[in-house]
């Protein structure tokens, strides 16, 4: 199992990322719903409170927090590291879509990190440690996921002794 | 079958000299990897311009909008002190004894702006009962939600509580997913007109600035704050003669003591404005309607 987990560092890293965002996403979501502002620095440009009871800490046009989105993100993201992780334990290929499918939902939510980034900086002049912290997970994940498309190792041909049959070429019926 | 039909004995192998191995590429890291290096670079780039856009906007919005800017002193610092203020000290002060100013609108339709309680506040630089009211309106306002670009000004030189210390609303944001805020500042504190009502406030405002909402000989008087519809109040809970003389500094610094008359009537003031707002958002957030002294207040607004 350590050996896949060598292996197939990527796909660790992309699950530990996900654990980590998930955790910050759910303690986020819990707070918006209880109403209760979060655990952070308070005053000045770090202010995780007035960035959470912002109108930009909901998706727009609706009462849904941002983190919610960001949880199913992080689960997603989760679950195809996980699927990449069980199918080199079994010595199986992983499915051909899998990681350019990691690649545009880890893309899409960069999109939305973006965003929201432009949300703090032009409009709060306020940022969220608790939110930076998923953002830098974002990123990261993304960052991994754009290296594991490209193979870092090429395929190791094993050539110690090749055979060839002597006259194989005359060899057939007369 | 012939002899020769016979299927021919397996040949003889022999080694042929094998072509050179393929070592094996050592894995190249991430971090040298030019497709990863190139996202990178492009988000970094994107990030520094979104701050770029920050840092031009917040300049332009930093600019006093009116002649007696205070110099060194910082507006955001004083807002974030104004948005942070000891709740052990805003418990004790309650009312801070300042009469209940709103009046019920009952029966008006809802004012409200993407299903949020619409806060309007109509006022003037130059007036003094304004300065006085916005201290408590941004220790009020701040609780549901932020404030940026609020610059400090001073109320007339030449009417009654002359250069009394506040901020000027104009020019200034507010977010909040619990209300939104609208703020006209109608003149700078010179007097010129700067900013006017749209026809929909124009017609809010006469209408329910006038008795009985507000009292006799208070007609169109400013402040004048609507919290969606549901309350209005007309000039400011406190006197500015609590005011008189203060820096915005010593403003801020006597709030920390509640039994100076400055905490009570700006503290006092912005509990019951709470109040007003927790009613109109059917008590959310909790973290602030909730807590004390704002529950029980609630129940004293009509």
């Amino acid at each position: 199992m350590s050996a896949v987990l060598r292996r197939e560092r990527g796909a660790l890293a992309l699950l530990l990322f996900a654990a980590a965002g998930l955790g910050i996403s759910a303690y986020l979501t819990a707070i918006h719903y209880a109403q209760v502002a979060p655990v952070c620095t308070g005053g000045g440009v770090v202010d995780c409170t007035a960035v959470t009871q912002s109108r930009w800490s909901v998706v727009p046009g609706t009462a849904v927090p941002v983190t919610v989105p960001g949880m199913a993100y992080f689960l997603l993201s989760g679950g195809m590291a996980w699927w990449a992780l069980r199918r080199a334990a079994q010595n199986r290929d992983e499915p051909r879509l899998l990681r350019p499918a990691q690649t545009a939902l880890s893309g899409a939510a960069l999109l939305g990190v973006l965003w929201f980034v432009w949300a703090e900086l032009v409009e709060l002049h306020r940022i969220c440690e608790w939110c930076t912290a998923v953002h830098l997970l974002v990123l990261a994940s993304f960052l991994v996921a754009v290296a594991r498309l490209q193979p870092a190792v090429e395929p190791v041909v094993e050539l110690t002794e090749e055979v060839e049959p002597v006259g194989a070429a005359g060899a057939a019926d007369t | 079958m012939s002899p020769a039909a016979a299927p021919p004995a397996r040949p003889p192998h022999r080694k042929t000299p094998a072509p050179p191995a393929h070592r094996p590429r050592a894995p190249r890291p991430a971090w040298r990897n030019p497709l990863v290096l190139g996202t990178l670079a492009a988000v970094v780039v994107i990030v520094g311009v979104i701050a770029g856009i920050a840092a031009t906007r917040s300049q332009g919005g930093s600019t006093p909008s009116s002649q007696s800017s205070p110099g060194a002193t910082d507006s955001q610092a004083l807002v974030d002190a104004l948005s942070r203020l000891d709740p052990a000290v805003v418990a004790a002060v309650g009312s801070g004894g300042v009469p209940m100013g709103f009046s019920s609108l009952h029966g008006a339709p809802p004012l409200v702006t993407d299903g949020r309680p619409q806060i309007l506040y109509v006022g003037a630089d130059y007036c003094p009962y304004c300065a006085a009211q916005r201290w408590s309106m941004i220790v009020a306002l701040s609780r549901f939600g932020s404030f940026s670009h609020l610059s400090l000004t001073t109320s007339s030189s030449t009417d009654v509580f002359p250069d009394t210390a506040t901020f000027s609303f104009r020019g200034s944001s507010y977010t909040s997913r619990y209300v939104d805020f609208v703020a006209v500042e109608e003149a700078d504190r010179t007097g010129r007109p700067q900013q006017t009502l749209s026809p929909s406030q124009a017609s809010t405002f006469a209408q329910y600035s006038v008795p009985p909402y507000v009292p006799q000989g208070a007609n169109g008087g400013i402040p004048w704050l609507d919290i969606g519809n549901r309350n209005v109040m007309v000039s400011s809970g406190y006197s500015p003669q609590v005011l008189a003389g203060l820096s915005w500094s010593e403003i801020v610094a006597d709030m920390r003591s509640a039994g100076s008359p400055v905490a009570k009537g700006v503290i006092g003031n912005a509990n019951e404005i709470t109040a007003a707002i927790c009613k109109a958002t059917g008590m959310q957030p909790a973290a602030v309607c909730g807590a004390a002294p704002i529950a029980g207040l609630v129940a004293l607004v009509p």
